[in-house]
């Protein structure tokens, strides 16, 4: 009788609390019609519903100056941050940078971002010592998806520096008009908030959670500063070392739901510390430090900018005509990331183990 | 929450949709799953197992097999892996095998496991599986390229198995450059072994009987590689030309 009355009273509270909802968001979408400030919502409202910007660097420079001056007080360190699967609006579209000068297509259903945005890791320690940045570094600048407003002023321009920049064998002077072209990776705005998610981004390998069953399988982080070997990477999980690459290392956590974790383009020196003896396995603490971050590739060679490529990895199943149907899979790491970071942000992180 | 609370925070907009709670929502994780003893028992191979379980990697890790509760599967001799560096490490419900090939920078991982993760309805819609002859079983997999190679999915007797070949060395590239070389390793993944406590389970869902002769496999002598560890370390050295930027 009592839960009666009870559900009745909270029926009213939630009445009212629904229309100060719809209230709230009537003020989102109307809000910046009458110049109050608005702070973007998501995919749709900052990515699918506005032309993509000409110049990459001047939208992402507003989008952090906006987010930055609004929610700095409520978040330790100012830590800000966009939501799951809203990606840079060019990222996950079928042209790679949108050339003032060419007919662009979005026919192509692309990348887009996939709909779930769970957090598959929610325990997780944060994979990097200190301060780091989540975001693309390949439509940021200094990656191959960029272009500057320099480079998009003329066509001209653009193609002079594409030339010498690409010219095969490389021509002295390739780097500065790369650099021309694409910006540099050290570009400040790339160490700033908020962060972005760029789980589906456009990337040639496949991954079963993206819309076009293509896209990008991990998060990319900028540790704090430029610096390739510099930043620590540490273990997410209490795991077992699976694999030692030549610039990757390979995680499988030892609690269930087994998560796997990746971490890319780590410095060779450090990993290969991990090289498992044979006959025996190799386990690491969760928040042990694992190797630091650079931007090695194939042969231990430096092959990209300075991030950690963080990938989560797990065996998912359906129901399919009432059995299941386990599939493994790459899945999002973003708001995992973005729980653990606020953790240790707010001192509640995990205890980081020497090296 | 007061209501003034409520209506401060909506109005504020963005934190709603960024609030702690909604990521906080995480996928169930689902008890271990049962295994179809009875399809395995179709294709299991006393003898095959007995063969693969002398295997240097797995003699070496007896008792970590023998706690593995899920069918192992290895690439069969008609594949051409290289089982000499075999490292195997088992969770008793999941198991990892890292296979570092005579070629420099070439590794094949394999991985079983019996827990998943509870999915959304539809996830996976819209993945195409592509239909593999697996020892004559045709098995819907799954091939994904990567950053550093290839993985492979797919599911047999309710399990879900994974390979994947990383080429991270000049010299293993030809075996990443396109599916060919994993899907041979998929096609052939055709031997199981069972560890004490999952062949326990199978005598008493089965009885024990398989429709498979107890006879040994044949085998292949593969190239051995004592070094294949020595030799990525060595090239683990980190070589540091001037920058470039590639992504």
């Amino acid at each position: 009788m009592s839960r009666n009355n009870g559900s009745g009273g909270g029926g009213a509270v939630i009445a009212v609390i629904i229309l100060i909802l719809a209230l709230g968001l009537l003020y989102q979408c109307q809000g910046a019609k009458y110049g109050l400030p608005v702070i973007p919502m998501g995919a749709g409202a900052s990515s699918s519903s506005a032309a993509p910007p000409v110049s990459g660097e001047s939208e992402v420079s507003g989008t952090a100056s906006v987010d930055a001056s609004v929610e700095s007080s409520v978040a330790p360190g100012g830590f800000t941050y966009l939501p799951a699967t809203d990606l840079l609006p060019w990222s996950w579209s079928s042209s790679t940078v949108p050339l003032p000068w060419a007919a662009t297509s979005n026919n192509d259903p692309g990348y887009k971002a996939n709909v779930n945005v769970d957090n598959w890791s929610p325990a997780m320690c944060f994979p990097i010592e200190g301060k780091a940045y989540a975001n693309s570094q390949v439509y940021r600048p200094g990656g191959e998806g960029f272009a500057t407003p320099e480079a998009l002023a003329s066509k001209a321009q653009y193609d002079a520096w594409y030339n010498k920049a690409y010219s095969n064998p490389k021509q002295s002077g390739w780097l500065a008009a790369y650099n021309n072209l694409r910006g540099t990776s050290c570009d400040p705005s790339n160490y700033q908030y908020p962060w972005r998610d760029n789980f589906c981004e456009k990337r040639s390998g496949e991954n079963a959670l993206c819309h076009s069953a293509k896209g990008h399988q991990g998060q990319d982080i900028r540790p704090e500063t430029c610096q390739k070997s510099v930043h620590w990477a540490v273990a997410a999980e209490d795991s077992v070392v699976k694999d030692v690459g030549s610039y990757t290392l390979t995680l499988r956590a030892v609690n269930p739901p087994y998560r796997i974790y990746r971490y890319l383009h780590m410095d060779p020196d450090f990993i290969a510390h991990w090289q498992p003896l044979e006959g025996t396995t190799t386990m690491v603490k969760a928040g042990r430090r694992l190797g630091q971050v650079g931007d090695f590739g194939p042969g231990g060679t430096s092959y990209t900018t300075v991030h950690l490529h963080f990938e989560i990895r797990l065996s998912v199943a359906e129901q399919v005509n009432g059995t299941l149907r386990p599939l493994n899979t790459f899945v999002p790491p973003y708001n995992a990331l973005v729980t653990s970071y606020e953790r240790k942000l707010a001192g509640n992180g995990c205890a980081v183990l020497p090296w | 929450m007061p209501l003034a609370a409520v209506a401060l925070a909506v109005i504020l907009g963005g934190g709603i949709v960024v609030s702690p709670q909604a990521q906080d929502a995480s996928p169930r994780t689902l008890p271990p799953a049962a295994i179809d003893w009875k399809t395995l028992s179709r294709v299991y191979n006393p003898g095959v197992a007995a063969k693969s379980r002398a295997t240097r990697g797995l003699r070496a890790r007896n008792d970590q097999v023998d706690n593995t509760t899920l069918p192992i599967l290895l690439p069969d001799a008609s594949t051409g892996v290289s089982r000499d560096g075999l490292a195997f490490t088992s969770l008793g419900d999941v198991y990892d095998i890292n296979l570092p090939q005579p070629v420099k920078g070439l590794t094949v991982l394999l991985s079983g496991t019996r827990v998943f993760v509870a999915s959304q309805p539809g996830m996976f819609r819209g993945v195409k599986f592509d239909q593999v002859n697996m020892g004559g079983q045709p098995v819907e997999v799954l091939f994904s390229e990567t950053e550093d190679g290839w993985t492979a999915s797919f599911s047999r007797f309710g399990m879900a198995y994974g390979i994947e070949v990383i080429c991270d060395e000049a010299d293993a590239m030809n075996y990443c450059k396109d599916s060919t070389y994993i899907r041979k390793i998929a096609s052939g993944m055709t031997e199981i072994v069972l560890g004490a406590q999952a062949e326990r389970e199978f005598t008493a869902a089965t009885g024990g009987n398989t429709t498979q002769p107890p006879r040994p496999t044949d085998t292949v002598k593969v190239p051995v590689n004592r070094d294949v560890l020595t030799q990525r370390q060595t090239a683990n050295n980190p070589v540091k030309p001037n920058s470039s930027v590639k992504p």
